[in-house]
């Protein structure tokens, strides 16, 4: 009686048992067919330089056209002073904060055209090795003071906001021109990587924003808003609500609008819409993510970079005579942006006659 | 029940040859998981949290595979499919967290086309990526708690056929 009972109860347990096994079975069946349509459906990589340009739908989209001062912050932040002492690399935050001297700056404002001739010419023979090509949505400008606008939304903590920032400030610099930067890093989660900061950022604290920088030009406004969370951790975003409320705490009406174009514009539509760091708009253009993927001199395979390894004047050396793929590289990424804002100026600029350019430009940049 | 049966059973699988192979052939597939799904990083192998956590999820995964599978083929114990499908699942969830990201990750547009709107699918990627390490570390708990749940229901299904006679 009792082994019958004991039967009947291991019988009613294997019972319930596979009725489990079998949802859960069919649970991860699901998963994996959902995990292999999400697969299939999301690109891994940015084609590269292919037309990838897509026309988001206009009539939804209205540009903005307002006057307004922009943000120059301060040079110097107490809360967040600069580290001199010499660090580990991959736990690295030696320099931060501290201004480009002279020559460096010049490295960037004073790059000759010849380079992103040359930068633009390998990158249309395919020559680059490293992923450079971007997802660009036309989208109408943002106008401030008559003139269309840069505006750049990232994050100081974020591995690609990092490391395209240098191909970033040299296509800005073919417009005008940095009277400071600033050498920063992404956090130590994500690649400890040498980086350009637009402004001292608060590298400490978390819930703020970095807002404005000491760029200026005839032609564009440059607009750039730096999330700031702590750099010894990983990525961090903080959320868009408290972004936005940053932005209108600061007062400033190409700030306030900027953010309000990203977040509650853009992003009505799934094409344009804020996914992620860095997220940039180039005049007419709208760009999701980094435009190149340059972190040495060949896409990496592990998970460690050359870029790592690097102290900022190693990469401005490399950047003052280009003469491998990194430097290559930081060249081509910068050219599609020259590319995309030369076509929102009507080619206006000088960098506009490169022969590269143009023909970038007749791709659909 | 006392902690050396469910060890000796999971000693008793593992002098098995076929067992062995099993727990490499699982590990093996299971790392390519995870590997397909950090790689959507644009491209990146960009792990965010620190290896060891991924060779343990993934070693975890494959010895609670390995132990489905013996229960599954020594007792046609069909109840052990479940740890087996969820141990596939681990990898998996695995490789999406640490694919969150600055980047082009893989959630936030899929969350997209779920329906979520852009700050919420953000904000569920960026809360993902803040907790990656505690998230993987919470998935090996989970298979290390199956495996614990397998080899009790295995020693509980032996001991009750051993008592038939």
């Amino acid at each position: 009686m009792e082994e019958t009972r004991e039967e009947r109860k291991l019988e009613r347990e294997e019972s319930s048992n596979r009725k489990i096994s079998y949802v859960a079975l069919a649970i991860a069946v699901v998963a994996l067919a959902v995990a292999a349509l999400a697969l299939v459906t999301k690109p891994a990589v940015p084609t590269q330089v292919q037309a990838t340009t897509t026309v988001a739908p206009a009539a939804k989209l209205v540009g903005y056209n307002i006057q307004s001062n922009l943000i120059t912050p301060p040079m110097y932040l107490p809360s967040a002073p600069v580290i001199t002492q010499q660090q580990p690399f991959g736990h690295r935050l030696t320099n931060i904060n501290q201004p480009f001297n002279s020559t460096e700056l010049s490295i960037i404002n004073n790059a000759p055209n010849s380079y992103f001739e040359t930068a633009g010419e390998m990158l249309l023979n395919k020559s680059i090795k490293n992923v450079v090509g971007a997802r660009a949505n036309i989208v109408p400008a943002f106008i401030v003071n008559g003139k269309p606008s840069v505006i750049y939304l990232g994050s100081i903590t974020c591995l690609f906001c990092s490391e395209n920032k240098w191909a970033m400030a040299l296509a800005l610099s073919r417009f005008g021109n940095f009277s400071a930067l600033f050498k920063g890093y992404s956090s130590f989660g994500d690649g400890d990587l040498p980086t350009i900061y637009w402004a001292p950022a608060n590298y400490n604290s978390s819930g703020t924003d970095s807002f404005g920088n000491f760029y200026h030009s005839n032609y564009i406004n440059f607009i750039s808003i730096d999330d700031e969370d702590p750099i010894t951790q990983g990525f961090n975003l903080n959320p868009i609500p408290v972004i936005e409320a940053n932005a209108n705490a600061t007062g400033n009406l190409a700030y306030e609008d900027a953010v309000s174009y990203i977040f509650n514009d853009l992003s009505k539509n799934s094409s344009t819409s804020f996914q992620g760091t860095p997220y940039t708009i180039w005049g007419n253009y709208q760009v999701g993510g980094a435009d190149a993927i340059d972190l040495g001199n060949s896409m990496p395979t592990g998970n460690s970079f050359p870029l790592t390894n690097m102290t900022h004047e190693q990469v401005l050396s490399q950047l003052a005579n280009p003469n491998d793929q990194f430097a290559w590289t930081e060249y081509a990424g910068a050219d599609l942006y020259v590319a995309m804002v030369c076509s929102s100026i009507n080619n206006t600029a000088p960098v506009c006659t490169l022969p590269a350019i143009q023909q970038l430009e007749k791709l659909g940049y | 029940m006392p902690k050396s049966q469910r060890l000796s059973i999971l000693a008793k699988i593992f002098k098995s040859p076929a067992y062995i192979a099993t727990a490499i052939a699982g590990a093996a597939a299971y790392y390519l998981l995870f590997y397909l799904f950090a790689k959507f990083n644009a491209g990146l192998f960009l792990v965010t949290v620190p290896m060891y956590l991924i060779y343990f999820l993934v070693a975890t995964g494959a010895i609670t595979l390995t132990i489905g599978v013996y229960g599954v083929a020594a007792y046609r114990r069909s109840s052990q499919i479940a740890t087996c499908s969820v141990s596939t699942l681990t990898p998996i969830v695995g490789g999406l967290v640490v694919s969150c990201g600055c980047g082009s990750a893989l959630l936030t547009p899929f969350l997209l086309t779920l329906g979520f709107n852009a700050l919420q699918a953000v904000a569920i990627s960026t809360a993902i990526a803040r907790y990656n390490s505690l998230l993987v570390t919470a998935l090996i708990i989970i298979n290390l708690l199956l495996m614990y749940y397998q080899l009790g229901s295995l020693r509980r299904f032996n001991e009750g056929k051993e008592s038939k006679g």
